[in-house]
């Protein structure tokens, strides 16, 4: 009896030392190798939306081993290989503060870069700012002063409403009354309330909005509504890939023929496909340019990434590559600027370089008098038009924020 | 056996005492044990609530509740955080009391549906109420604990090191006043409400009120959690408190056993570091997770804080001849 | 005020089918099984992926690709009571173990697997119908004429057959259907196969409708069980009544409130059936 006992003991014993032990260890980093530059990186690889977002970190890990094939960044004469540490943020605040903590106070980066959901964005600069760490996150709509070690590597969905209302105004003279519909996310919120602004500039008629659930699968309901608006223009916001389409297709079978304005760079093979009929696929425009294939004015960075995607995953290279490409790719042309490995140092020189390339070409950087310092970058606004079934670029647009 | 229960508490009273200060340097560590103390809290209760068969799978609202609670509390009306955590609590138990009669009249898997509603519903309302919540935007800037000076000894609890402390502290209260629960007159009732509840009812015993009380003080617990929460995350919205977050309480209790005390704690610990110890597969950490629950499945069906009675089991079957010597 | 309300009752309607043929296979595992099988929103949206796959990569007919995901499955569901919920008839922690599990392989296996570039599967019936000025597309018609298929034909082999009054018998009493010689285990892989079925066939026929993705799912069971529950469980004409109650309800109340507000109305309703009738509007068992 006391053999066994002593037996169970010695097996609990051990395993309560090993669980104890792989948490010790997580408590461990390596030593730096003098010749590796320590890049974090946060998406959201598990939880909705996810499929999207394991796409934008594959784009960076593409960027990573174009740079690292070129020698890697070079800082004072030594070449330094990146490598890049992604963690998944889990799609929620809680996670993105956790991952970003790992990799600050257990990794010990300089720099993060990744997301481009603006809540989880700021959770994120939650815990970097205070340890001047440089963020460069995809998309960061909060821009202050108080930021003061965040960089958004894309222009906000917010720059691209004047574009997109300027040429409505130009190709439709005629017609004001505008109703939009608007996920219930805090990002679409805000392109929305910058719409209304416009439509008021414009001396335009805003004839009512509404608003949906993120996920909703159908969009007949918000549809019918939107539709007793009466609008003759409807403008459709932020959606996530599959929803343009099918919001587009069902717009149409309930009877609305007006132009449809949308707000995010969807693929526009995709859409057209999905929208089915040519009497559909009509007077539709929004900001983006075909990835998928080489046609119609693409920037040499673009085709760069669009074949290293297309020879290592033999699947559509499709915009979100982008997205998750130019955090990194910026960063690293801010730090060989700077000839610096310290976030300040790399931050400061970011505000005053005057442009920086991206994956939709050489873009400038602004935002001093809108947020108080130079930290955004005005990548070019592409422009597509679905015409009767047909895809029509309409070329880059310079964005401005001043 | 009693022994051996008294030297596992002991053990974790160590663990919960030296763990943070082993790793006060790493807050990447110190925020896991953060998020552990939590959900220990949140499953003990969950099976409190559990004891008499009632499996609550909206936990998360009430959490919600108290997290919103505290952080509308110390953001927009300036309350300190010592008043706000209490009220919290409060404030959740008081939306649990409202509900509980009509609630825990329903039994089974019904229950189970009920509270599943009841969980969507408030986190509807927390999406939908924009002027007091921030809807989807949700609240930043929470104030954090902040400092308090006593004896001469000052304590800045906006680091984590002394907030992991604190949740470790409450964690052991809940503990400790759960456990008194269980082992109580009251929790030979509510064994007995398990076992049957019209025997239970046909000897007088008030089946509904005890429901509804152990009903109202596990959500007690959760808006203590959700303050928690809050104040460590310092930003909140609407999205860590959904449905799969109810579920995943519910999870940790069951995979860590319902019936012994230890149970939970044990589910909560193992299945909140699986997460973060396999961070290095990234989108394919769910597996191991999945794993973990198909073992359980299988193999260890009370729970796996059932482990080393199982193992000790495992050892008497291959040596018999020893235990017929013994 | 009366504006979009026709078109409303008929978008209703119309998603109303859809719900059912969801909550119909959950009904039945339930019924028989005795546990609420989580995960059927995942084959719901497994189902979903193998059409995709059958109709556009193999370029089958639209049909077709419905009857072999149905057929793959239904398979599948037999597949997974034997392995996992045989032993766990009637418990529910377990159940939710099991349940939750699957839910989260699938999910992950799905976003590899699948995800990345948006997929749906082309419309099989363009165009629109025109009916005193509400439209409704034919597909959306063609899943309302579906969901009413399937239904009648579930219903007559529930009263018709013997094996569906085995099922009936199963779903009272497994122990004294046990007693007259039905074999429950026979019984109970069937109803998960039919279950698992019908939810590929909803999948299926919601991908054409709307698009694919990896958490389609989620959807799928978070409106089956609220259809079942203000139902009734065990009851078909129960879960016909919820379904269509429900996309009413989602049809209509954002005409004049937020498709929040239809969500929490929706709930509401069915969190007062619970309390005040929680066998469901027409359940009986």
């Amino acid at each position: 009896m006391k053999k066994k006992k002593l037996l169970v003991k010695v097996g609990v014993s051990f395993f309560a030392l090993t669980l104890f032990a792989t948490i010790c260890l997580m408590g461990f980093t390596d030593e730096s190798d003098a010749k590796t530059l320590k890049i974090g990186a946060v998406w959201g690889l598990t939880g909705p939306g996810s499929e999207i977002q394991i796409i934008m970190s594959q784009g960076e890990e593409l960027c990573r081993d174009w740079i690292n094939a070129k020698g890697g960044v070079t800082v004072k004469g030594e070449k330094y290989q990146i490598e890049l540490i992604t963690e998944d943020v889990k799609g929620t605040p809680d996670g993105a503060v956790t991952s970003a903590n790992k990799l600050v106070h257990q990794d010990k980066v300089k720099f993060v870069t990744g997301l481009t959901v603006p809540f989880l964005a700021e959770a994120v600069a939650s815990v970097t700012e205070p340890n001047k760490i440089a963020y460069w996150a995809s998309t960061f709509d909060t821009m202050t002063p108080k930021n003061a070690y965040s960089v958004s590597a894309y222009t906000t969905y917010v720059s691209y409403k004047p574009i997109i209302y300027d040429y409505l105004q130009k190709t439709y003279p005629n017609l004001k009354k505008v109703a939009m519909t608007e996920i219930l996310d805090p990002i679409v919120q805000r392109v929305a309330a910058v719409g209304r602004e416009e439509i008021k500039k414009r001396g335009l008629t805003y004839v009512g909005n509404v608003q949906y659930p993120f996920g909703s699968q159908d969009y007949y309901n918000v549809l019918n509504k939107v539709l007793t608006y009466k609008p003759e223009i409807l403008d459709i916001n932020l959606e996530w890939p599959g929803g343009a389409g099918a919001l587009a297709k069902q717009a149409r079978e309930l009877g609305f023929n007006g132009p449809i304005m949308g707000n995010s760079p969807w693929d526009p093979i995709f859409v057209r496909d999905k929208i089915g009929s040519k009497e559909y696929a009509t007077d539709m425009f929004f900001p983006s340019f075909e990835a998928a294939s080489a046609g119609a004015d693409i920037p040499p960075m673009a085709k760069t990434i669009i074949k290293q995607w297309t020879d290592k995953h033999k699947t559509p290279c499709i915009i979100e590559v982008f997205r998750g490409w130019d955090p990194l790719y910026t960063l690293v042309q801010a730090i060989e600027a700077a000839q610096s490995l310290d976030p300040t140092d790399v931050i400061k020189t970011f505000e005053k370089m005057k442009t920086v390339d991206t994956s939709q070409g050489v873009s400038k950087i602004g935002g001093l008098k809108t947020y108080g310092h130079n930290h955004m970058t005005l990548q070019p606004c592409p422009l597509t038009r679905l015409n009767k079934g047909q895809i029509e670029f309409l070329g880059w647009n310079e964005i401005v924020v001043p | 056996m009693k022994l051996g229960r008294t030297k596992g508490w002991l053990l974790f009273a160590l663990c919960v005492i030296l763990a943070p200060i082993v790793f006060r340097n790493n807050s990447y560590l110190l925020i896991v044990l953060i998020l552990c103390g939590i959900n220990v809290i949140m499953t003990s209760s969950l099976r409190a609530m559990a004891t008499v068969g009632q499996m609550c799978m909206g936990s998360m609202a009430f959490s919600g509740i108290g997290a919103y609670t505290s952080a509308l509390l110390t953001l927009k009306a300036g309350f300190p955080f010592w008043a706000a955590f209490p009220l919290a609590g409060l404030v959740a138990m008081a939306v649990a009391a409202i509900i509980a009669f009509p609630f825990v009249r329903v039994t089974g898997v019904y229950f189970a549906m009920l509270t599943l509603f009841l969980g969507e519903v408030v986190r509807l309302i927390i999406v939908e109420w924009n002027s007091l919540t921030g809807g989807v935007t949700g609240l930043t800037g929470i104030p954090p604990m902040g400092a308090i000076s006593l004896l001469g000894v000052h304590v800045d609890f906006t680091s984590l090191l002394p907030y992991c402390y604190f949740v470790f502290f409450v964690m052991m209260v809940t503990l400790i006043v759960l456990y008194r629960i269980d082992r109580s007159f009251l929790g030979t009732t509510l064994a007995a409400i398990e076992k049957d509840e019209d025997v239970s009812a046909s000897v007088g015993i008030n089946v509904i009120k005890y429901k509804a009380l152990l009903f109202c003080i596990g959500c007690f617990f959760f808006g203590l959690a959700g303050s928690l929460l809050a104040h460590y995350m310092r930003i909140l919205n609407a999205d860590s408190f959904s449905l799969f977050g109810s579920i995943y309480i519910l999870i940790y209790m069951v995979a860590g056993g319902r019936k012994k005390f230890s149970g939970p704690i044990v589910g909560a610990v193992v299945l909140t570091l699986i997460p973060e110890m396999f961070r290095v597969m990234k989108q394919y950490q769910p597996l191991v997770f999945v794993a973990v629950l198909f073992f359980v499945l299988y193999f260890l069906r009370a729970g796996l804080a059932d482990l080393p009675d199982k193992i000790r089991h495992l050892i008497k079957k291959t040596h018999p001849g020893k235990a017929a010597n013994a | 005020m009366w504006d979009g309300v026709l078109q409303g009752i008929f978008n209703g309607l119309a998603s109303g089918w859809i719900y059912v043929l969801v909550a119909l296979g959950l009904a039945l595992v339930f019924s028989i099984l005795g546990i609420l099988q989580f995960a059927h929103g995942e084959i719901y949206m497994l189902g979903a992926y193998v059409v995709y796959y059958a109709c556009v990569v193999g370029h089958i007919p639209f049909l077709l690709a419905l009857l072999i995901s149905a057929l793959v499955m239904g398979v599948g569901g037999i597949i997974l009571e034997r392995v996992m919920f045989r032993r766990i008839r009637g418990e529910m922690e377990p159940a939710i173990l099991a349940a939750i599990g699957l839910t989260l392989l699938f999910q992950t296996v799905a976003v590899i697997a699948f995800g990345g570039y948006t997929k749906f599967i082309p419309s099989v019936f363009p165009g629109v119908v025109k009916l005193g000025g509400v439209r409704l597309s034919k597909d959306r018609l063609f899943a309302v004429i579906m969901g009413l298929v399937l239904t009648s034909a579930l219903f007559l082999v529930i009263k018709k057959t013997k094996v569906g009054k085995a099922m009936l018998a199963v779903s009272h009493d497994p122990e004294a259907a046990a007693l007259q010689g039905i074999n429950v285990n026979r019984i109970s892989s069937l109803s998960m196969g039919i279950g698992s079925a019908l939810a590929a066939i909803a999948g299926g026929l919601m991908g054409s409708i709307l698009q694919l993705a990896p958490h389609m799912g989620t959807f799928a069971i978070t409106k089956g069980i609220a259809v079942i529950i203000l139902g009734g469980i065990g009851s078909i004409s129960g879960a016909v009544l919820g379904g269509l109650i429900l996309g009413l309800v989602d049809g209509l109340i954002p005409l004049y409130s937020s498709g929040t507000m239809a969500a929490i109305v929706g709930f509401c309703v069915i969190i007062l059936v619970l309390l005040v009738r929680p066998k469901g509007l027409l359940g009986h068992d």
